[in-house]
């Protein structure tokens, strides 16, 4: 089955009504909250500079802070694994949950980027999302749609018929009854759950902890009750010290959903210790590479600095018309673009397409905690398809085209006059309003104002000899 | 499937030998918060209001009856506990009361019967102004699941245990130690926000949490 294209489904996606008020709602919210957590909090600017200094110290000495983070980790009883790419990490966590009993999950990107969800339930392993959009996005067997709200793009009467089918009872569509419901029904699988599988905020070099934060209380559940918890980590979530992570911490909630601190920020350390009379057995951290030593080594390295946020999502004038589906992509929105392709460096859509997605406007790079320059990158992306000649040919023609008249003045004179002459053809009132071939997706929704019979720089020398 | 770790290392430290990432300054310390006295008192409530959390200042002596009073509103009927010396008087009262408590002799027996768990009564090690955040470190006689279970939290701090700045986390997660295997920052009850941005609370943790800050 053919897929449509990146501009189809954003077609389609601003097409849907529904789904635009839910985004204009959701999205001017968490923006507004960012912006009043920020203004709150005291010297804000350096605050966000001290957070970005310490997760560019991270990533500076990435090898030593990995191989110091690895050790600690296994000082305090964490088996430590590294996964290249995607497939070895889905299949090195089913390896480990597989006859370990019923899996329990709190929201992890990590998960989603390789798929483990698929992978597991191949294997005949019962998996249950416990972050309450996440499940929902479970039952009706979709993706996340944004990363800090993944059901953004349901209403409540469809959360009411999604969890009311898994419990067999008809459910009125009240957000309070309904969070009751799945709170019971989530327990049910808590209970039962052999393993934990979450995905990790931070990663303390210092020592070697664990950092998750959640709303709900559910990555509590999933990292403390089951015998079994098994980590993922992308490779660049690690920080050097504990006071790192704490600056890191004042940003986050703020930028992400304007919170102050998230209410449960726990920091794990390893399994249950003698005398510990809860926590799990076994902890497992799987060290996640796929793509990101890659980007280490370009000028896209600034994108590694993320700590997923995803103030940027809901700041993107283009995120916030079509929504997280639309990428297609475990991460949607600005740093989704690149983040994409940094894990599908080889999909055509993800190098040529994604980075058109965007307006080059900078609303991400204000909003974003770290102030990560992601229309840099975007151009750099864009640039990089030009050089891989993935750009369409006649795009390529055009834009050479257009650099050998700009270059030569004579001819870019002989140009002008004659565009002058042609536009009276064609024009209308002033203005171009349909032009042939690629110039005609552009001013299909643009009119251009026609050249003028004389250019400017005649008319300026005949006023001004 | 897995790689050596060494593998991982030597790949990583190639690409940042390509020079792209740039060489970062020296560490600052990030600026503390200072505020003291009755302003500190201040802030700390402040913050766990706009958080969601129920505060109450009261002398250490009057908290076993309280907390039996808000048992009642609640109409709790079961409850567990930290063993600490400070939540000592408080579980003897709650069970003098009539509240049955929980006491597991194991994780597995604690998912289990603490499936319906009314209340979770711990102390807490730090109370952070800053945001109104409590701090808690699991351990001996300090059950997480008490509290990641329980419908109600009760978390008594000494007023001496309030500090001002987040910048004092490390300080005090460590208690003069190396980190506990597991400790969490707990700021308000538990809460989504996930069908139409409607907040909810009581997700899967507390429904509401309430802060006895005492003093003697």
């Amino acid at each position: 089955m053919i897929q449509p294209g990146f501009r189809e489904r954003m077609r389609l996606a601003v097409l849907d009504e529904r789904l635009g008020r839910a985004l204009e709602k959701t999205t001017s919210h968490l923006v507004r909250k960012r912006d009043e957590a920020f203004a709150q909090l005291e010297d804000s600017d350096r605050q966000r500079d001290l957070a970005r200094a310490a997760k560019l110290r991270a990533l500076a000495h990435l090898d030593e802070n990995l191989a110091a983070f690895a050790a600690r980790c296994r000082e305090n009883g964490i088996v430590v694994h590294a996964a290249r790419t995607a497939g070895d990490a889905a299949e090195l966590i089913a390896g480990l949950a597989e006859g370990r009993g019923s899996v329990i999950k709190s929201k992890s990107m990590a998960t989603e980027e390789v798929n483990l969800n698929d992978l597991l339930e191949a294997r005949g392993v019962h998996v249950v999302e416990t972050d309450l959009g996440e499940w929902a996005v479970q039952l009706a067997r979709e993706k996340p749609s944004h990363i800090v709200v993944p059901a953004l793009h349901k209403t409540k009467e469809q959360f009411a018929e999604l969890i009311g089918l898994k419990v067999g009872e008809t459910l009125p569509a009240d957000p309070a009854g309904l969070v009751t419901v799945a709170r019971r029904a989530l327990r049910r699988e808590f209970i039962a759950a052999g393993v934990g599988i979450s995905g990790v905020n931070m990663g303390i070099a210092e020592t070697g902890t664990i950092v998750l934060v959640t709303n709900e209380g559910n990555g509590r559940l999933v990292t403390s009750g089951p015998p079994l918890h098994i980590a993922l980590m992308g490779i660049e979530k690690v920080v050097e010290t504990l006071a790192d992570a704490t600056q890191i911490l004042r940003v986050l909630a703020r930028a992400g959903s304007g919170q102050k601190l998230t209410t449960y920020t726990s920091f794990i350390s390893g399994p249950r210790r003698p005398g510990d009379p809860d926590g799990p057995e076994e902890v497992h951290l799987i060290l996640l590479d796929n793509g990101r030593t890659e980007y280490l080594a370009s000028e896209l390295w600034e994108s590694l600095l993320c700590i997923r946020c995803g103030v940027c999502l809901s700041a993107c004038p283009v995120y916030q018309k079509v929504g997280g589906h639309a990428y297609a992509s475990t991460y949607p929105g600005p740093i989704g673009l690149l983040a994409t392709h940094m894990v599908r460096p080889d999909e055509k859509e993800a190098l040529v397409d994604g980075p058109h997605a965007s307006t080059l406007c900078g609303a991400c790079l204000e909003a974003c905690p770290l102030r990560i320059d992601i229309p840099r990158m975007l151009i750099a992306l864009r640039k990089k398809g030009v050089e891989e000649k993935k750009v369409p040919l006649a795009e390529r023609a055009f834009a050479a085209g257009y650099a050998a008249l700009a270059t030569r003045p004579l001819a870019w004179r002989l140009a002008l006059a004659a565009s002058g002459k042609a536009a009276s053809l064609v024009g209308r009132d002033g203005f171009l309003p349909s032009l042939p071939s690629l110039l005609g997706r552009w001013t299909g929704v643009r009119d251009l104002p026609a050249p003028p019979s004389t250019p400017f720089r005649a008319w300026f020398a005949g006023r001004h000899g | 499937m897995a790689e050596p770790l060494d593998a991982l290392l030597g790949r990583v430290k190639a690409a940042l030998a390509r020079g792209f990432v740039p060489a970062p300054g020296e560490a600052e310390p990030a600026p503390a918060l200072v505020v003291e006295g009755e302003a500190l008192f201040a802030r700390f409530a402040s913050e766990l209001a706009q958080a969601g959390g129920e505060l109450t200042k009261l002398r250490a002596s009057e908290a076993p009856a309280r907390a039996v009073a808000l048992a009642a509103e609640l109409g709790a009927r079961s409850f567990a506990r930290w063993h600490t010396a400070i939540v000592e008087p408080v579980a003897r009262a709650l069970a003098k009361a009539g509240l049955e408590e929980i006491a597991p002799a194991d994780a597995s027996e604690a998912r289990e019967r603490f499936h319906a768990l009314d209340l979770g009564v711990t102390c807490a090690d730090a109370a952070i102004a800053e945001t109104g955040t409590l701090l808690l470190r699991h351990g001996e006689g300090r059950m997480r699941l008490a509290t990641a279970m329980a419908r109600y939290h009760l978390a008594i701090v000494p007023r001496a245990r309030l500090v001002a700045s987040l910048t004092d986390v490390p300080r005090l997660a460590r208690a003069g130690g190396a980190l506990p295997a597991n400790a969490v920052l707990v700021t308000g009850p538990s809460r989504t926000a996930d069908i139409e941005g409607v907040q909810v609370l009581g997700m899967h943790g507390a429904l509401r949490l309430f802060v006895f800050l005492t003093e003697e």
